[in-house]
């Protein structure tokens, strides 16, 4: 990776440092070029040559000119032009240029005859010949030194030219030669340029192709995903069951057509984005079952079944558990005919339970209850073996009699075991109707005052409306003879006894009130409970049954017996029932 | 370049710019009438001048060239070694005073040498009119009695072969046109 990634940065480097070093060297070059061009000293010394050699004739044909009677000819002037020249050869770049070329003597004699000429210039007039020649003959030699002079400064600066072409033709291929090589570096930069650029290019097209492939990724996933959505949402719609699903905002994200089929009532006040407390405040509503009361105060923690009962639909069970991604999902299920079947089965365990309690318990009853009495009629009956013949009329007619009290008594003892047992057993079930309670106990006291004939019961007196109970009027009888039979035998012959019918907020009431002698206040609670003999009614015959069995049947009709006594004073029980109206609207049933 | 003869320098003009209209403008404040010459004229001023005092020429002598404002210039030469104390008065400074209106100026030497030097040289620069060198006159017989130096080491512009040729020593005449 190091060793490839080395070139990539090293060529560019170098090509530009051969580019840069390259084009310094050819301006440099160039420079020099164009400095060597502009120093021009020696260039000019030809002019200067030819113009004192001019200076020089000039001076010749006006001495000449003069001579020959020329007035305007000026020697003196030319004297000084010429003069000047001398001077400018003999001053410093000139002086050193032809002292290089070996010509400064000449220039120092060039001096010499000029000093010769000075004084001569003055007699210079018409026809001077002599002096004119005298002139002539000091400037010849200074004409041929200036020519010859010429002559070399020509050569010099031809072979300075020569040699200056030379140098700039030597530093022109020199810059040819770096331009040549510039452009080679040019062309390898450019080249690494455009290879880059290329692989630019490739890695972007690369980068696009997997952008593309990743984009038709995603495309497939989300389809599929959209199908998983589709199957997951199809089979949602389509199950039997009602579903709600939260968010991990704990929003209503999703309800399914059957949850609104099932609840139409309270789907409505689930609106998508209400809150799972929300939701399920909206069932606690609809339920008259509890359980959700009880279950999940923060429902987020943990995962919820309870069953649900919503009136004129039946049973729910919800059951929620949480997603993995911290929503959850709500799950309503019809289980009412589970429920039903269970209660069918319930019943049914019920009633097998009863037939074999009224078994158990008859047997019990019977095991315990009949040996007294069977005793009884068994040594009544040996006695009546051993001395019936000695025994007179009435004497046996007496015994007859309490054997067939005994008889009674165990028929009786039969019957209340029966219905003890039965009630035990669940086998009673009441026939409950509205019934006049008043018209019931009118009736059950005069058929009581008749069998027992004796006028001692009252039925208290009260207006003729009829006091309208949901009972049943079998059991109502039933009770009301056990309660007017008790009232009876444990009170004075002489005692009246007193029934009055009444009603009040709890419902309907029948009191049956004797002054007698009352019961302790310590057998008062367990009056009630089977077998029970209060313990100043020994002295009368009796099983404990009738007060146990007369409660159970005002409870089956939704009723009750209470009682109030005081000792020495008399005891009042009460039957309770409920009022026709409120047990009818209770129950639901139509009259 | 090798073999230049007389007829290349001369002919040549350069810097041909729009020099009249500085020129013009300089003139109304040193145009004042010129004294005739007592003695010998240094040089000789014709054409387009306002302030003649010979014929249609002005002459300048010592004393005239003396009355003008005395310059300065230190500079080196293409014809000597080192560094060369110049006097004189600026070209500017004369030509003012004999009222010059032209674009180019002609200028003769006693040895014949005659250059066109553009009037715009004069605004542009410093150019000096010297009679003295290192403190001593120039004379005929050197480069005298006038020189046109060019404030050379001044302007890198005027290290150029085509500014060195008008650098006319040996000044005879000058004629504005």
């Amino acid at each position: 990776m190091v060793w490839r990634r080395r070139p990539a940065y090293a060529l560019p480097a170098l090509a530009m440092v051969a580019f840069a070093g390259l084009l310094t060297f050819s301006l440099v070059r160039l420079i020099q070029v164009e400095q060597d061009m502009r120093s021009n000293v020696s260039e000019n010394m030809l002019w200067v040559i030819t113009q004192a050699q001019v200076a020089s004739h000039r001076l010749d044909e006006e001495v000449h000119r003069l001579t020959l009677g020329d007035p305007s000819a000026r020697p003196a002037l030319r004297y000084d032009v010429l003069t000047s020249r001398l001077v400018l050869l003999d001053e410093g770049p000139q002086r050193r240029y032809l002292a290089a070329l070996g010509f400064a003597e000449r220039v120092d004699d060039a001096f010499e005859r000029l000093a010769a000429i000075e004084p001569q210039l003055d007699a210079i007039a018409s026809d001077a010949v002599a002096v004119a020649d005298s002139i002539h003959a000091e400037l010849k030699p200074l004409m041929q030194d200036l020519n010859r002079i010429a002559n070399a400064v020509m050569v010099e600066e031809w072979e300075t030219t020569g040699e200056r072409l030379d140098r700039h033709r030597d530093s022109t291929l020199q810059v040819i030669a770096s331009v040549v090589g510039l452009m080679l570096c040019g062309l390898a930069l450019g080249y690494l340029l455009i290879s880059a650029l290329r692989q630019r290019r490739a890695a972007q097209q690369a980068l696009a192709e997997h952008r593309d492939q990743l984009e038709v990724e995603v495309e497939r996933r989300t389809q599929d995903l959209e199908a998983a959505r589709h199957r997951v949402a199809a089979a949602i719609d389509t199950a039997p069951d009602a579903f709600a699903a939260f968010d991990t905002d704990g929003r209503l994200a999703l309800v399914n057509p059957k949850l609104i089929q099932m609840l139409p009532e309270a789907s409505r006040a689930l609106t998508l984005g209400c809150s799972l407390e929300h939701a399920l405040a909206v069932l606690r509503e609809c339920d008259d079952n509890g359980e959700l009361e009880d279950a999940a105060n923060d429902p987020r923690e943990r995962t919820l079944r309870c069953d649900l009962h919503i009136p004129e639909l039946g049973w729910l069970q919800l059951t929620m558990s949480a997603s993995r991604d911290g929503g959850h999902v709500m799950r309503l299920a019809d289980i009412t005919p589970y429920k039903q079947a269970t209660e069918a089965l319930q019943r049914a365990l019920q009633r097998e339970r009863g037939v074999s309690d009224f078994y158990r318990s008859f047997a019990a009853m019977v095991s315990h209850q009949f040996r007294t009495p069977l005793a009884v009629i068994d040594s009544g009956l040996q006695r009546l073996q051993r001395r019936g013949e000695r025994l007179g009329g009435e004497e046996r007619q007496q015994r007859y009699r309490r054997l067939r009290d005994a008889v009674a008594h165990m028929t009786r003892l039969v019957g209340s075991s029966l219905t003890a047992a039965r009630l035990d057993g669940g086998q009673i079930e009441a026939a409950s109707t509205r019934c006049d309670l008043r018209q019931l106990a009118e009736q059950c006291c005069r058929l009581h005052g008749e069998a027992s004939g004796t006028s001692r019961i009252h039925l208290s007196p009260s207006d003729d409306a009829p006091i309208m109970a949901y009972c049943d009027p079998v059991l109502v009888e039933q009770i009301l003879t056990n309660l007017l039979s008790n009232a009876l035998k444990y009170s004075p012959d002489d005692s009246a006894v007193e029934v009055c019918l009444g009603h009040d907020e709890a419902g309907i009431y029948c009191a049956v009130r004797d002054y007698g002698r009352g019961i302790d206040a310590a057998d008062q609670a367990q009056l009630f409970a089977r077998f029970f003999r209060s313990s100043n009614a020994t002295d009368q015959p009796g099983i404990g049954l009738g007060l146990n069995i007369a409660r159970h049947l005002a409870r089956i009709q939704h009723g009750d017996i209470d009682v109030h006594s005081r000792p020495g004073t008399g005891t009042t029980f009460r039957l309770l029932l409920p009022h026709a109206d409120t047990a009818a609207i209770e129950t639901g049933e139509a009259q | 370049m090798l073999a230049r003869d007389d007829s290349d320098i001369t002919a040549v003009s350069f810097r041909l710019r729009a020099a009249g209209l500085l020129a013009g403008i300089a003139l109304p404040v040193a145009a004042a009438a010129l004294p005739p010459p007592d003695t010998t004229p240094l040089l000789r001023v014709s054409g387009d001048i306002a302030t003649p005092n010979v014929g249609e020429e002005a002459h300048i002598d010592r004393s005239l060239f003396a009355s003008l404002p005395r310059q300065t210039l230190d500079t080196t030469t293409v014809v000597t070694d080192g560094v060369s104390h110049f006097e004189g008065v600026l070209m500017r400074d004369l030509l003012d005073a004999v009222g010059a209106q032209g674009d180019e100026v002609v200028a003769t030497a006693l040895n014949d040498y005659i250059i066109d030097i553009p009037m715009q040289d004069f605004h542009d620069y410093d150019v000096l009119l010297a009679d003295t060198m290192d403190g001593e006159t120039l004379t005929p017989r050197d480069k005298g009695p006038l020189w046109i130096v060019y404030p050379r080491d001044d302007h890198s512009e005027l290290q150029d072969i085509r500014y060195d040729y008008r650098w006319v020593w040996q000044l005879e005449r000058l004629e504005i046109r």
